[in-house]
């Protein structure tokens, strides 16, 4: 080694290299970059990328002309004793004669295995006269670590992408046409996955129902305990069936699931044609039915669902006629802060209604969206928020 | 946010201070902290949350955790000293049926006592 301090600062400077790749390139980059920084303190003159494929690890890339054999076997010794050690510098190539790639008795080569969920890669870098074992051996221990969790960190947010489209995949693909309505919701996570749902439930042309929702906590658990209350739904309510007789099965459900610390607010209504509505409100934020001169809450049905093992949800009445809005939605609106701590409350979006209400349904679920982002400084939202509008033309 | 525990009466006293209860890492310590108490033979917790700001669902979570584990075995989980927005919360959710609470901890002291 030249100079120890210098070596460690170009290691350094690797490992913060290393960090700020992303996507597949990771392998191809990493032999680059260990050649580029460390290449003439570590004595590496080439590197070699092997992909597992069946009964062999093929060579998919080298940093320089190829002069190594395009498929070596499973059973080559080199590729035997990399896997097994997971960093192996194989310094007598006289020992390894029955392996394909020491056909050039010369060569020396450092091997790394790397576990991806599915398959190996096997790095080889070709070293020079110079080199030494322990900082090698080191630095190339050092490098697998980081790519193994790196790797191992693209497949945890792998299961979060798939998490986020499991659950953009419950959320209404579009609003439900009911006569004489104009209808239109949105939902915004907090993070890449959220605790907030709507959904629509179509009996016929006559009668739509119309659920928002609210997990406790943020995250993937959330999202979990949403998934099973959206598909609850729609397997439980039925029409004409006593709409709190399927909220009050659901609360077993999620009870039961020994996640009873976490629970959900629910606020499901059905609407007819004709202005009826009915609904209950398992403690969630009233929705507000604003009239022609009044504005009336939603505060009939009972406690949130999953805490307790059996709840009471009462049925409540509303009759709307043209003109009349029923605007739904999620604490992370009411809770959304300014700079000053100030929550936007419920008064600010009664105030933004009465001077919108000429909106159509969309304009107005998603002009109250951006109006309470501005609010926030347009700051990222810590919560989720959900807006589901309703009104009566 | 900081918690202590005072055992009065045969009762726990734990008291919570932060701007916001319901920070998710925080969901492990209290659940530790009541299995403590239920190893100790104490099974009459009240929730000093004078000192709460706000409260979020997580930490609805939170108070409902130590509430079902108390209850199963015949015991008592009250809360004291709530200001409007945690009451607020409570009341939302309809738990504020659920939940034994007290304007001040000494009212909730002696309540638990003759209760029990």
């Amino acid at each position: 080694m030249t100079n120890p301090k210098e070596f460690y600062r170009k290691f350094d400077a690797l490992l913060s290299e290393l960090d700020q790749i992303r996507g597949l390139n990771l392998l191809t980059e990493v032999l680059t970059k260990v050649i580029n920084f460390l290449g003439s303190d570590l004595q590496i003159k080439r590197g070699f990328l092997y992909e597992e494929n069946n009964e062999t690890y093929d060579l998919v890339y080298s940093t320089r002309s190829q002069s190594y054999p395009d498929v070596i076997s499973k059973s080559d010794p080199v590729v035997m004793l990399t896997i097994k050690n997971g960093c192996y510098i194989f310094n007598e190539p006289q020992d390894m004669q029955y392996s394909a790639i020491f056909y050039r008795e010369d060569r020396i080569l450092a091997g790394v295995s790397v576990d991806g969920e599915s398959k190996k890669w096997l790095l080889f870098f070709q070293l020079q006269p110079g080199w030494e074992r322990e900082e090698l051996q080191l630095s190339l221990n050092s490098i697998r670590k980081i790519i193994n969790s790196r790797i191992s960190s693209q497949h945890f947010k792998d299961y979060i992408k798939q998490a986020e489209i499991i659950q953009k995949s419950l959320l209404p693909e579009r609003s439900p046409a009911l006569k004489g309505f104009d209808i239109a919701g949105k939902s915004v996570p907090a993070e890449i996955v959220g605790g907030d749902m709507y959904d629509y439930l179509v009996f016929d042309n006559e009668r739509i129902g119309i659920a928002i929702g609210d997990a406790s906590g943020h995250g993937l658990p959330a999202a979990l305990l949403v998934r099973d209350v959206v598909t609850g739904l729609r397997m439980g309510i039925e029409k004409h069936l006593k709409i709190t007789y399927a909220l009050e099965k659901l609360n077993r459900v999620i009870h039961r699931s020994r996640l009873s610390t976490s629970f959900i607010s629910l606020f499901y209504c059905e609407i007819e044609s004709n202005g009826n509505l009915i609904y209950t409100n398992a403690g969630h934020p009233s929705p507000l039915l604003f009239k022609n001169d009044s504005i009336e809450k939603f505060p009939v049905g009972g406690i949130v669902l999953g805490p307790m093992p059996e709840v009471t949800l009462h049925r409540g009445f509303k009759e709307l006629n043209t003109g009349d809005i029923v605007l739904m939605f999620s604490d992370g609106l009411i809770e959304r802060t300014n700079s000053l701590g100030e929550p936007f409350e419920v008064d600010r979006i009664i105030e933004f209604v009465k001077t919108h209400r000429h909106l159509s349904a969309e304009q107005l679920v998603d002009s109250l969206i951006d109006t309470a982002y501005s609010f926030g400084n347009e700051e990222e939202w810590i919560d989720d928020i959900t807006v589901v509008a309703l009104k009566k033309i | 946010m900081e918690i202590n525990c005072d055992i009065k009466d045969l009762s726990a006293i734990i008291g919570v201070s932060a701007d916001i209860l319901g920070n998710p890492a925080d969901s492990k310590l209290f659940e530790n902290q009541y299995k403590k108490l239920l190893d100790d033979g104490i099974d009459r917790i009240i929730m000093d949350l004078s000192n709460v700001k706000r409260i979020n669902s997580t930490g609805l979570a939170i108070l409902i955790t130590g509430f079902n584990m108390m209850t199963e075995c015949g015991g008592v989980f009250a809360l004291a000293g709530m200001n409007d927005f945690v009451i607020g919360a409570l009341t939302i959710t309809k738990l504020n049926h659920v939940f034994q609470y007290y304007d001040s901890v000494a009212d909730a002291i002696s309540e638990v006592k003759v209760t029990n």
